[in-house]
């Protein structure tokens, strides 16, 4: 009848062809057309830069077409190599020159400078990168090389143990590529490299299209994932997911803020979290479960720490589960937590672990930076001196003018800008796990006087 | 054979007398009729125009034959008589009921063809329309697919509408009915069929002539016989095609190669077409009896047709009953004729065909053909567009349709010439029509748990004329002529109702209260009707029985039109010449007759309109709160059209009759010419200022041509063996003129293209999915598509259709007015049937063959299933794995051809020697059937034979909705006592 | 006799025959068509009319073709990517019932003022014609905001001739004082509310669409749009209360007017939609619904919901529509905002027995970043995607769910307080306050009041709402690229005048930038 003799229409759009025994495709058509290259920098796109991701065989060749017009196809062969390097081969294209060649079965990025007659054949290969990974961000842990199946996706595929934290798929190249372009260089754009979340997050167990750019990926949980890549020739788009293999390992939840109450505090007995002077503050730079608190202790007296509304995690003597032994004494008080002596302390709450750790110190306030001196840590002639009797920290004058620094220090504290604190106004605002806190400046010989009790301060 | 009626019971010398009847030729004349003058009683001859008739010697015969000038004999006692029958010229010819007129065909002088009894099809008929199909040129019957509740469509010269009203009008016994009362009728009462081509003879019928009328005469008593007849047929019907889609293990092994994720497998092999289908059967049984004398004669008739189609739950059967008698009074002046028929069709409906054929050929072969613990069917969570087809057949859908119409007519012979009579007939329908969408399958989800529907629509139709006809021959000439004045009165009344909701599948439709939830619009009714009242006058005028002349001039007013608009005026007048009556073509013996015609005529078409069409009324337009109180406002729901009026189609008709060598070869020819104007159509018009988006309105032109040719053969005749072939053939050309026209004094312009069919089902549920289109300067019905040359691959062995520019503007655009164009007509540019009967001693066989040429047809069927898009949550056909076609755009791709050839039938009759039980039984005839018997044609679907003749929304379109092709094995007996 | 005597449809004289019947048939049964019931009927356009035209063409949801569903011959790509041709069906239906339902709101006044030229003393006519009136210029403010240059037809007796097209600007004039006019006479009774005035035009909903032509104006008043710039403020003005005002002083002072009727929020922000939403203090005009009284159906929830998911409910699922990932992230923005899960489905669903629903062997997940234009073939191509949840489950729906008790919300009051801070931030004022009543009842917490916080505001507010597509015209975004959609011509922000009324009424022209 009519249509069983399926009239096949062997029609060549105007374009450039990537065809051959080495390639998927059946000739020239849609599917191997070279398309328009992204490009980073000013110029995103230049006409004479075609591009395709493919799977090249290595027992094949292949050429590069162009049609100037319908059916009207012109065969391009090798005219000899430019440059060959582990992550670009380039070959002047010559007419119907003898076809060119790949050594190995891969997926290839093969881009055409029709002006310069090159092409430029890029083997492309995925790895993870990132926090979360474990070579963090200074290199990428790679994924298998890639398989080709019959329904025309290439598979990349890898296991990696990951850490909560950001990420990013990345090709095993680097960032970007640069090729040859008429009187120069053209960087070809990152999406060889740079996978975020420009679409979507990642999705687990379910294949989603990911597009180069945007922010990283991140993880909440940690444990072995596979990640799976995937490329479909057809729709020439990108898939990716991953699996979670076993247990995810979760990372603990603690509590949003910790207040401490008491008698022994200028802050009594009431609710936790009636009392914003009573928060503690966190440590920054990832170091979620710590929290700090310098306040002034009356001894004999009880106190408690404790989450908003007397939460369950309710710390009295008893649920602490080690003291500091470099720290000064605690003792029990009708189930509370007592002190020998008054004063000012720096306490510090170590909730991870699974642990509830609890270190009271005396204060050690410093100053830091340019007004005092240099960034020398725990610099003596920066400590600043305790007033029990106005119950204040005060700073010894600054040294220079500048941008005024001052921190806590503490054993459990890593770092001096993860326990940081200003004076804005007559506040005391502090760092918590934030960024950088605005610059306050100063001139020199002034001097701060803290009162930690209420957050209160100036800076004359 | 003899048959003795009565005896008389006159006094005097009663002697035996016998004779012989014949023609000219002295060929015996069989059947003619013996009445001894003055009695009932009579005889009439046998095969060899014998008789013999107990009479008193003194009496007179009155010997008559059709066709023959009667004669009248004294016996004077004699003991043998010899007679002689003249030919009566006038009556040389058929009897032909023309209309309201009678007349032989010699008189006639339009384009009419009568289909008597003999030349009716053989094999099985279960409907009138079977009995006519393929034996009268330029009458188009087409049915589709072999559903038995399923009705066929017919067209008498083409299309010429674009509105509903393109049925014939139906006329029996003087009654006007449509299809639907056609189909009360058995086809084994029906003594005649004469078609009213052209407008010469239906403008008779003025407004409701346009699209050919059907003139029906049903059997009678016959005078001076008496008669049981017994026929019936049974036959097994069996499937012999159906769409084949890919099995379970193809199913599953595309899914694997091409690496779908999603592809559901329930483990099992399922062809759920083949789930559907069971061996059907047709049965028809038929009983007639009756009898009559010079004076009185009945008949009675009671018969069953009942068939169960090749779907399960799909059948049909339908009980038809019928009486008719007639009195001769007052020295045979008045006469009485009543008749009276009735019947009951009960239907089971397959369920909305394209979602129960679409469902059973794309359902996941993998399903079970078993229903889940739960008693629900398994449906595929991913196919939305279809339903577990299986369950679909539990769906019950059935209609119980009764029909009773009587009618009665009163003839006064005032004198010789002139005849007086008042015909008055009522018909009364009720339809009942019953469904259940049951709780567990997931259409009854759909309606919300369950749906029964019970409904009721009823008409009640009068009609009654009083006609004087007065007749006269003159020397030379003879003049007929009527004058009638008619009036017609339609009623029609109907309710519904639907409950939802129900908790068990027990009760069905049978108890509406079983269901939890009635909606506002839930129940319903309604009542409408109209009237007509018409005048009419006809003379028919032959001279010198060559030259032929017949005027009809009919006035109609309808209340169904506009208030100015009433009353149409319908004439028409035809002209004929016998030439070979003429001196110079008179003796040449060869030529038995030559006859040319001419006509015009204007009819009219109502039946697009419906009652109140044009009044500006208010009906219920829904609920709304009214002080917090659900209330019924009313609202204009149309917009109304004070200027509605009839569309006339006025038509030229020029033709010849001829037949030679002892009318063993006979020829009709006809060409017409029509043009329809002021087309009634449901318009697109402009919002604002209209309200509504369509009015019926008088727009536009259209023209219809054709060429219709009728040849008849009979090769071969002797005593033992006789060969006819007779084959007819219509060349129809139709084009539409215009589609602008005047409303209430403002212009009005249809749009440009007026969409008819588009493809449906998954994927095409919008979007440049038309197929078929009007469009002025086009035929009625013309494929309006993108051009596609081919298939192209996508490079990785992904197809789609490769759609071709046609515009200025070089990217492709698949709108109306873009790149597309004009690909095909959907209706046939030629229609042809062939018949040919060959008879050797006791055997007779006979063969029709019908086919339709030079249209096309949209293979929507292949596009839906041969695309992979929709695999594997719709199944596809076995070659679309392999053919990987990605692609559901509609092109010409799969336009084909539709011209075909159908082999509807072979029978093979044997008709057995009754001499030795002859004093019992008249005639024994066993026949044996083969229905459908194959199909020549280059079309790739299942069957050519889709709509290809109703313009609606599926013309030209085959897409999915076909019932599988089915082939009926029958043996037939037919005793006459 | 010819005479017809038609019994099952009445003649005029019997339909105006008390003032009952004339309330009836003038006012009440134009309140029959602000539902709909089949494709592009009703005010939310019953599945492939205004609603679908003001979401997907906007950044908030779309109907992505899943294999062989919803492909649909491109349709619904054509309208996500801003690709829709003049003989769009939804831009041509939607068109058509606009203008019905003028036409038939003419049909009403052309009666009323014959009645009131009887009666010229009467006085619940002029109550009546201001009803009507004010009907009518909410339809024709639709049209306004659809196709922007539209006829101005104002009688049901109009020959095709005199049908002629009015600038976008005119036509925002002529709402704006039919409205005016209208608004003294109207009752001040809330709307929503069952009783004497549910679901009726009332000087609130009037309020509100006068409030909504304020905030527009830019647009409205502006005859061209190709440019892609409104016109400054200022250059129209309102009339309010006999002062003259900037359309963002009139905007405020209209909302204030809402605020007096004694409108709220709802403590619960899904109380608004749920199956007894009638009760609501904050919705301000609704589709008043009920599976058996009423016509008017919500195709929305069975289009937007899994199979699997509608029949765990004994409903209909259509599988269809779902959030896009621009809508997904305004949701994400800083911490996810509490309406989220209020307004989507989004992974594990439940049954209305608690237990996960199955897909088959699997239990039904969604997956609301896998959306795209066309899932096809991929592992989610019925999976992917946010569904609709705003509206209630109601598990005594009929036909499938879409003929439901909970009433389709038009105009809230939510969307006042929006509107109110968005033209006081435009007037270089502080709209804090409004914004954080909104934010705080959602559970939100508090963002300054910048055009881009309202902006997202009135996403995670109104999303599924149907508002969208108006939104991102006013805040210059329509036009802007987002998932799967480059950027559009500025002349998209109009939709084109349907090709069939152009071929139908020469007079009539397309509207810039449409050839096709
Ligand atoms: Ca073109
Ligand atoms: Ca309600």
């Amino acid at each position: 009848s009519d249509n069983e003799n399926w009239t096949i229409v062997e029609d060549i759009q105007q374009g450039v062809y990537i065809s051959g025994s080495a390639t998927v495709y059946s000739g020239e058509a849609p599917a191997s057309a070279l398309k328009a290259v992204p490009l980073d920098g000013d110029v995103t796109e230049l006409p004479e830069l075609v591009g395709i991701y493919t799977w090249l065989k290595a027992d094949g060749d292949f050429t590069i077409s162009v049609a100037a017009d319908l059916n009207q196809v012109v065969k391009y062969g090798n005219g000899g190599e430019v440059k060959k390097a582990d992550n670009i081969t380039v070959y002047t294209l010559s007419q119907d020159a003898t076809p060119l060649k790949v050594e190995k079965d891969d997926f290839y990025f093969v881009v055409v400078n029709t002006a310069l007659k090159e092409i430029n054949i890029l083997p492309v290969n995925y790895g993870v990168i990132g926090a979360a990974t474990p070579k963090g961000w200074d290199g990428e842990t790679a994924l298998s090389a890639p398989s080709f199946d019959d329904k025309l996706t290439i598979t990349w595929k890898g296991k990696l143990n990951m850490t909560p934290g950001g990420y990013k798929f990345r090709y095993s190249g680097g960032w970007g590529q640069e090729i040859n372009k008429e009187g120069g260089k053209a960087k070809l754009f990152t999406d060889l490299g740079n996978f975020g979340t420009s679409q979507a997050p990642l999705i687990e167990n379910a294949m989603s299209q990911v597009r180069p750019g945007g922010s990283d990926f991140t993880t909440e949980v940690g444990g072995e994932f596979e990640f799976t890549i995937q490329y479909d020739l057809r729709s020439r788009a990108y898939n990716a997911s991953f699996d979670i293999i076993g247990e995810a390992v979760v990372p603990p939840e603690y509590p949003e803020k910790m207040y401490l109450v008491g008698d022994a505090t200028s802050y009594g007995w009431d609710t936790p979290g009636t009392k914003a002077a009573a928060e503690m503050h966190k440590v920054a730079g990832g170091n979620e479960g710590l929290y700090w608190k310098i306040l002034s202790l009356e001894a004999g007296k009880g106190f408690k720490l404790s989450n908003a509304n007397w939460g369950n995690t309710n710390l009295g003597f008893g649920e602490i589960t080690s003291f500091d032994s470099n720290g000064i004494a605690v003792t029990e008080s009708g189930g509370n937590m007592s002190i020998a002596e008054t004063g000012i302390y720096t306490i510090v709450l170590d909730l991870r672990n699974n642990e509830k750790k609890l270190s009271v110190v005396p204060v050690k306030v410093f100053g830091m930076g340019d007004t005092y001196g240099g960034w020398d840590k725990d610099k003596a002639s920066n400590l600043f001196t305790v007033n029990l009797d106005t119950r204040t920290v005060v700073s010894p004058p600054t040294t220079t003018s500048g941008n005024l620094r001052m921190y806590v220090s503490h054993p459990w504290i890593p770092d001096w800008w993860q326990a940081e604190f200003n004076v804005y106004n007559t506040t005391i605002e502090y760092r918590n796990d934030g960024g950088d806190q605005a610059a306050v400046a100063v001139t020199a010989g002034q001097v701060a006087t803290l009162h930690f009790d209420d957050n209160t301060g100036s800076i004359k | 054979m003899l048959m003795i009626l009565s005896v008389s019971a006159q006094t005097g010398s009663t002697i035996n007398v016998r004779g012989t009847v014949k023609d000219v030729a002295g060929e015996p004349i069989i059947g003619a009729s013996i009445l001894l003058q003055g009695t009932t009683s009579g005889v009439v001859t046998d095969y060899d125009g014998n008789f013999s008739i107990q009479a008193p010697g003194n009496g007179t015969l009155v010997i008559s034959y059709v066709g023959y000038i009667t004669q009248t004999i004294a016996i004077q006692n004699r003991n043998s008589i010899e007679v002689i029958l003249q030919e009566d010229m006038e009556l040389l010819d058929e009897v032909v009921v023309i209309g309201y007129a009678t007349g032989s065909t010699r008189t006639i002088s339009g384009a009419v063809e009568k289909v008597g009894r003999e030349d009716m099809n053989a094999g099985v008929i279960v409907n009138p329309l079977d009995a006519l199909k393929g034996k009268v040129a330029g009458v188009n019957i087409q049915k589709t697919g072999g559903d038995p509740t399923a009705g066929s469509a017919i067209r008498i010269r083409g299309t010429t509408s674009l509105s509903g009203g393109n049925d014939p009008l139906v006329v029996i016994d003087g009654v006007f009915g449509d299809l639907a009362l056609l189909n009360a009728l058995s086809p084994s009462d029906i003594e005649s069929f004469t078609i009213l081509k052209d407008a010469s003879e239906t403008a008779q019928y003025g407004s409701r002539g346009a699209s050919g009328v059907i003139v029906v005469t049903t059997q009678k008593g016959k005078a001076g016989t008496k008669s049981i007849n017994y026929d019936g047929t049974f036959g097994v019907e069996d499937v012999y095609k159906t769409i084949n889609m890919l099995n379970a293990d193809g199913y599953r092994a595309a899914v694997e190669s091409m690496g779908y994720a999603n592809a559901l497998d329930k483990g099992a092999n399922t062809n759920f077409m083949q789930e559907m289908l069971q061996t059907g059967y047709t049965q028809n049984h038929r009983i007639s009896f009756g009898g009559g004398t010079a004076e009185t004669n009945f008949r009675a008739s009671l018969g069953v047709i009942d068939q169960k189609g090749i779907i399960k739950n799909n059948s049909m059967r339908n009980y038809t009953a019928k009486i008719d008698g007639s009195q001769l009074y007052f020295d045979n002046k008045l006469k009485l004729d009543l008749g009276m028929f009735g019947s009951k069709r009960e239907s089971r409906y397959v369920n909305d065909y394209q979602k129960t054929f679409y469902s059973a050929a794309s359902f996941n072969p993998t399903f079970p053909n078993t229903q889940n613990d739960d008693g629900t069917w398994p449906e595929d969570p991913n196919a939305n567009e279809v339903d577990n087809p299986l369950g679909r057949l539990t769906i019950s859908d059935k209609e119980d349709n009764a029909y009773l119409s009587t009618n009665g007519r009163l003839t006064w012979a005032i004198n010789d010439n002139l005849n007086l009579s008042a015909f008055g007939s009522y018909t009364y329908n009720a339809k009942e029509n019953m469904n259940y969408i049951p709780t567990n399958i997931k259409q009854g989800v759909r309606e919300g748990r369950g749906k029964a529907y019970r409904g009721m629509n009823k008409s009640n139709i009068l009609m009654g004329n009083i006609s004087l006809n007065y007749k006269k021959m003159f020397q030379n000439s003879r003049l007929d002529a009527l004058a009638l004045i008619e009036g017609q009165n339609y009623n029609y009344t109907g309710f519904g109702a639907n409950a939802r909701g129900f908790d068990t599948n027990f009760f069905g439709y049978d108890n509406l209260a079983a269901g939890a939830v009635v909606k506002y619009g839930d129940v319903s009714s309604y009542k409408n009707g109209y009237s007509l009242n018409s005048f009419l006058g006809r003379v028919n005028y032959m001279y010198a029985n060559r030259y032929i002349a017949t005027v009809n001039m009919r006035f109609d007013g309808s209340s169904k039109l506009g208030e100015n608009n009433k009353w149409g005026f319908f004439p028409s007048a035809s002209l004929a010449w016998v030439m070979s009556e003429e001196s110079f073509l008179k003796d040449i013996n060869e030529i038995n007759e030559i006859k040319w015609r001419v006509g015009y005529g204007r009819t009219g078409n109502q039946d697009a309109i419906s009652a109140y069409n044009s009044l500006l009324l208010m009906g219920p337009s829904g609920l709304t709160s009214v002080n917090g109180v659900p209330t019924v406002t009313y609202g204009y729901n149309r917009n109304a059209n004070p200027d509605l009026r009839w569309e006339t189609k006025d038509m030229f008709d020029v033709g010849m009759d001829a037949s030679f060598f002892d009318r063993k070869l006979t020829a009709t020819i006809d060409y017409y010419y029509s043009r329809t104007k002021d087309l009634l159509y449901n318009y697109d018009v402009p919002v604002p200022p209209f309200v509504h988006p369509k009015l019926l309105a008088n727009l536009g032109e259209m023209e219809n041509s054709g060429l219709e040719v009728s040849l008849g053969i009979t090769p071969l005749r002797t005593e033992d063996m006789e060969l006819t072939v007779s084959g007819n053939m219509a060349f129809q050309k139709n084009k539409l003129l215009s589609l602008s026209g005047t409303y209430m004094g403002q212009e009005l312009n249809a749009a440009e293209y007026m969409q008819l069919a588009r493809i449906n089902g998954a994927g095409f549920q919008g979007g440049n999915t038309y197929v078929t289109y009007q469009v002025v300067g086009q035929p009625l019905g013309v494929f309006y598509l993108p051009k596609s040359n081919g298939i192209i691959n996508d490079g990785l062995g992904s197809y789609s259709y490769n759609i071709l520019n046609l515009d200025e503007d070089p990217a492709i655009n698949l709108n109306n007015g873009a790149d597309r164009y004009f690909a095909g007509q959907a209706m046939p540019k030629v229609i042809m049937g062939t018949n040919i009967s060959f008879r050797y001693k006791a055997f007779d066989i006979q063969t029709q063959m019908n086919g339709a040429f030079g249209h096309k047809i949209y293979n929507g069927t292949s596009l839906s299933y041969m695309n992979m898009n929709v695999f594997p949550t719709y199944n596809v056909l076995p070659d679309a794995p392999e053919k990987k076609i990605f692609d559901s755009t509609v092109t010409d791709y799969w336009l084909e051809k539709g011209d075909y050839l159908h082999i509807a039938y072979v029978t093979l009759g044997y008709n057995f020697n009754v001499e030795k039980m002859k004093n019992w039984v008249n005639s024994i005839r066993l026949t044996a059937s083969v229905n459908n018997l194959h199909t020549f044609t280059n079309y790739s679907g299942l069957s050519p034979m889709i709509n290809s003749t109703t313009v609606n929304e599926e013309l030209g379109l085959d897409d999915k909705r076909f019932y599988p092709l089915s082939r009926t094995y029958s043996l037939g007996l037919s005793i006459n006592f | 006799n010819l005479d017809e005597n038609p019994a099952d449809q009445m003649p005029e004289n019997e339909a105006f025959k008390s003032p009952v019947l004339i309330y009836l048939n003038t006012v009440a049964s134009l309140y029959t068509e602000i539902g709909g019931d089949g494709g592009s009927q009703g005010l939310a356009g019953t599945d492939r009319g205004i609603y679908d035209l003001n979401t997907f063409t906007a950044d908030e949801a779309l109907l992505p073709t899943r294999g062989g569903d919803w492909f649909d011959g491109g349709l619904w790509q054509d309208i996500f990517t801003h690709n829709w041709k003049t003989d769009n069906s939804l831009v041509k239906g939607s068109w058509d019932y606009l203008y019905r339902v003028i036409g038939k709101t003419n049909q009403s006044i052309d009666k009323l003022n014959a009645l009131v030229e009887e009666d010229p003393e009467n006085s619940f006519l002029p109550v009546y014609l201001a009803e009507v009136k004010a009907i009518r210029a909410m339809y024709y403010y639709y049209l306004m905001d659809l196709y922007a240059r539209v006829p101005i037809v104002e009688t049901a007796s109009v020959q095709i001739a005199d049908v002629r097209q009015s600038s976008r600007s005119e036509v925002f004039a002529f709402i704006k004082k039919e409205l005016e006019a209208s608004i003294p006479l109207l009752s001040t009774a809330n709307s929503s509310k069952q009783g004497e005035f549910y679901g009726r035009m009332t000087r609130p909903v009037a309020y509100y669409l006068m409030a909504k032509l304020a905030l527009n104006a830019q647009v409205y008043a502006d005859d061209d749009w190709t440019d892609n710039n409104g016109i400054p403020n200022g250059t129209t003005t309102f009339n309010v209360g006999g002062a003259n005002k900037t359309p963002w002083e009139a905007t405020v002072a209209y909302c204030d007017s809402i605020t007096e009727l004694g409108y709220t929020l709802e403590s619960d922000f899904s109380k608004n939609f749920s199956i007894t939403n009638e009760s609501s203090k904050e919705n301000i005009f609704v589709i008043p619904m009920d599976p058996v009284l009423y016509k008017a159906r919500n195709m929305y929830l069975v289009r937007s919901r899994h199979y699997a998911h509608a029949k765990a409910y004994s409903q209909d699922g259509w599988n269809g529509a779902s959030a896009t990932k621009e809508a997904l992230a305004v949701f994400r923005k800083d911490a996810v905002d509490p309406r989220m899960e209020k307004t989507y489905f989004l992974g594990k669903v439940y049954g209305p027995d608690g237990n996960p629903v199955m897909d088959g062997d699997k239990e039904l997940e969604y997956k609301p970043d896998a959306i795209a234009l066309d899932v096809s073939g991929s592992t989610n191509e019925k999976t992917a995607g946010a569904r609709l949840a705003k509206y209630e489950f109601d598990p005594t729906a009929q036909a499938g769910g879409q003929l439901v008790h909970n009433d389709w919300v038009l105009f809230r009051y939510a969307d006042v307080l929006l509107m109110k801070s968005e033209a006081l931030v435009r007037a270089g004022q502080n709209g804090d306050a409004e914004l954080q009543q909104v934010r705080a009842r959602a559970g939100a917490g508090a963002r300054p009041a910048t055009l881009n916080n309202l902006l997202d505001e009135r996403l995670l507010e109104f999303a599924w709402e149907g508002m969208r597509r108006q939104d991102l015209i006013r805040f210059g975004k329509f036009h802007q690229p987002i998932s799967d959609r480059p950027v559009s011509a500025p002349y998209r922000s109009v939709f084109p005048i349907p090709v069939d009324v152009l071929s139908l009424n020469t007079n009539l022209t397309q509207n810039p930038g449409y050839t096709n």
